[in-house]
């Protein structure tokens, strides 16, 4: 580090100034959202003997800086505590696109192929980041070598595949990629370098960080979401909903069906509005459909009434509504190329909301990695499907994320396509929502608490990081068939078997798929008992007990 | 067990007690050498000299791995400083490492 950097001719220094309305509100913001994502920070700020003005993150929990914000010599400056990466912009703008330029996956695409972002979208990824890189696993890791390892393949020629874009990825994380050929031939060729549990360092790093990463993902598709909507009402293709065939296709609300598609008539474009607030990032909807959803919603508790007939779906994308992806390339490194497929090319089942309430609910980075006789291509994906699931959740009128009409699964891309890479090689998929109701004062949720200790059956590999907030879980076909989930975010790592997950709480915890073709995600049921089961192509089943059980006081969304 | 798992033992109010006094310490070293903030850090090596008023108002800590630049960078002698800072950030092993020192840690700012 050079000391000189900031001793620029003190004369001509800029006048002190303290932190303005504006980015006063982005540094709270930042903490609310955290706060949302169950990431509790608090602030301080103070000022310099020079009188410039220093705002910092704290850990709650642990007293620990984890972030540093300043304007020095008129310059704004954004520091990662715990890596020291620090990052210098003229103003919070052009800070914001540093951040993104160094870290490309913090943008969330845009299916228009605008980016609209929030600086505090970005801070937020950044200070997301910074939190959970505070622990002593990840210590001392920076971003993109935690991203590295955990996007590592097997088998790969790492010189090849990521010597652009990992310059910095250490000799030990490459070391312990290779290793590890053995552990999983089965799923050898596509799946990251999360099996590594003896380079317990790499993993958890690999595992928060990517983590703080898709969780900001998520955080800023719901922002993004607003935006995008309200920019690209125009461009939705209604043709297209209206060819669609949708009952075919599962969960559908009663009211539009195939007798009764939606066509661009239906809209009225000044019906769309934020029908939330921006602390909670919920996402715009129809005004005109905002009755029938509460008629639906608010009369009905039972899902299986909800969604009568139609309880097992099994869902493929045709090729006709893949759309032209929109490539937003931040670098000229491979992974860094984002992605983003538009929702329409999920499911048909999402196009009708994808396009009108959720925008952006689908984040992706993709790799490819070349070696000498092969190239392989993988994504990450993140897939907000909370709205599967959340429209049982609370009986009160909530006109926003309680629309369970929406599973996004098992993407079939058109491989011929060259725009477009296969997603069936690697899928992280996230359950989440917008608000989340933690308190554990009910009598119920500590009985819940008290109860798991006993009858818990450990998984076969747990990985509990410094912080509390975050465990991971391994789930394969050699782990135990149940797993009793606690107050911490729960991550569940999916990679096959028949395994029952009890508690598990939507919103806050989280299901991520690392599946190989022929392995994909097949269908899912949802049980008289209120039980989500998803199924897969091999047979196994992954089995929320309870998850939407709406009596359950952890499932208030 | 690391400092920072300790750090979680200790009631949170104490700990940030601790460090308030720890910054109180270091301002005080600081400006008997008549060092601006920038001056120390500068010093020490950092990049953004608000780190330095971060520090003095008790939020964060000096790093462990760079106590021995900033004992350097005060004046002061490597092993009594060392020694200080750890009776602020890191008071129950200190106890442990020094039981012999009777010292009133909430007291230290003020000598």
């Amino acid at each position: 580090m050079s000391a000189a950097l900031f001793q620029l001719k003190p004369d001509q220094s800029p006048q002190k100034r303290w932190w303005n309305n504006q980015e006063l509100a982005e540094f709270y913001r930042v903490s609310d959202i955290m706060a949302q994502a169950g990431l509790e920070v608090e602030s301080e700020s103070g000022v310099s003997d020079e009188g410039e003005p220093w705002f910092v993150f704290v850990r709650s929990d642990t007293g620990e800086v984890i972030a540093h914000f300043a304007i020095i010599d008129g310059a704004f400056i954004a520091v990662s505590s715990v890596t020291q990466d620090l990052y210098r912009g003229t103003d919070i703008r052009n800070l914001i696109d540093q951040l993104v330029d160094r870290h490309p996956m913090m943008t969330p695409p845009s299916s228009n192929g605008k980016v609209v972002l929030h600086p505090s979208i970005i801070l937020t990824a950044f200070v997301a980041a910074a939190f959970v890189a505070a622990t002593e696993e990840v210590r001392a890791n920076t971003l993109d070598e935690v991203l590295e390892a955990a996007l590592s393949l097997k088998n790969s020629d790492k010189s090849n595949s990521t010597k652009e874009t990992f310059e910095t990825a250490s000799a030990e994380e490459t070391t312990n990629t290779i290793n590890e050929d053995s552990i999983k031939e089965t799923n050898t060729e596509i799946v990251p370098t999360f099996h590594d549990f003896d380079a317990g360092k790499t993993f958890g790093s690999s595992f928060a960080l990517l983590g703080a990463v898709i969780l900001a993902l998520e955080i800023s598709s719901r922002e993004t979401a607003l935006a995008n909507t309200q920019q690209v009402k125009s461009s939705v293709n209604f043709q297209m909903l209206a060819d669609l065939n949708i009952a075919e296709y599962v969960p559908v609300p009663d009211f539009l069906t195939s007798n009764n598609p939606l066509t661009a008539n239906d809209i009225n474009f000044n019906d769309i509005s934020n029908l939330g607030n921006d602390s909670q990032f919920q996402e715009p909807i129809l005004n005109s459909f905002l009755s029938l959803k509460k008629s639906n919603l608010t009369l009905t508790t039972d899902l299986n009434d909800l969604y009568r007939g139609i309880h097992v779906s099994k869902m493929t994308a045709s090729d006709n509504i893949v759309n032209s992806a929109d490539t937003v390339s931040h670098s000229n490194s491979d992974f860094m190329k984002h992605h983003h497929l538009d929702d329409q090319s999920l499911s048909q089942t999402a196009i009708i909301d994808s396009n009108l309430f959720f925008s952006s609910d689908t984040q992706q980075a993709n790799k490819t990695l070349i070696s000498e006789n092969s190239e392989q291509k993988i994504s990450l994906v993140a897939i907000d499907v909370v709205s599967l699931v959340s429209g049982t959740a609370n009986n009160t009128p909530q006109p926003v994320n309680t629309f369970p009409h929406k599973l996004t699964n098992n993407i079939s891309i058109n491989d011929n396509n060259p725009d477009f890479y296969s997603l069936e090689n690697s899928l992280i998929t996230s359950f989440s929502s917008g608000t989340i109701n933690r308190d554990l004062q009910n009598p119920i949720d500590k009985e819940r608490m008290e109860d798991k200790s006993s009858n818990t059956n450990p998984i076969e590999r747990e990985i509990k990081l410094q912080s509390d907030n975050i465990k991971g879980h391994i789930i394969s076909p050699d782990s135990s068939q149940s797993l009793v989930l606690d107050s911490s975010i729960d991550i569940l790592l999916y990679e096959g078997g028949d395994v029952s997950v009890s508690n598990f709480e939507l919103g806050k915890d989280r299901v991520w798929f690392f599946l190989s073709e022929g392995k994909m995600y097949e269908s899912y049921q949802i049980t008289d008992a209120n039980d989500l089961v998803l199924e897969f192509e091999t047979g196994d089943t992954l089995t929320l007990l309870g998850v939407l059980d709406t009596e359950a006081p952890s499932l208030v969304i | 067990m690391s400092i920072y798992a300790q750090s979680k033992q200790l009631n949170k109010d104490d700990s940030k007690q601790l460090r308030k006094e720890a910054g109180i310490w270091l301002r005080s070293l600081r400006e008997a050498r008549r060092l601006s903030q920038r001056q120390l850090a500068s010093r020490v090596d950092v990049e953004y000299y608000t780190f330095i008023s971060q520090i003095e108002v008790g939020r964060g800590r000096v790093p462990t791995e760079r106590v021995e630049i900033w004992a350097e960078a005060l004046g002061e002698e490597v092993q009594p400083f060392a020694k200080r800072l750890m009776s602020y950030y890191d008071p129950i092993n200190y106890r442990l490492v020094f039981p012999e020192t009777d010292i009133k840690i909430t007291d230290q700012a003020n000598n």
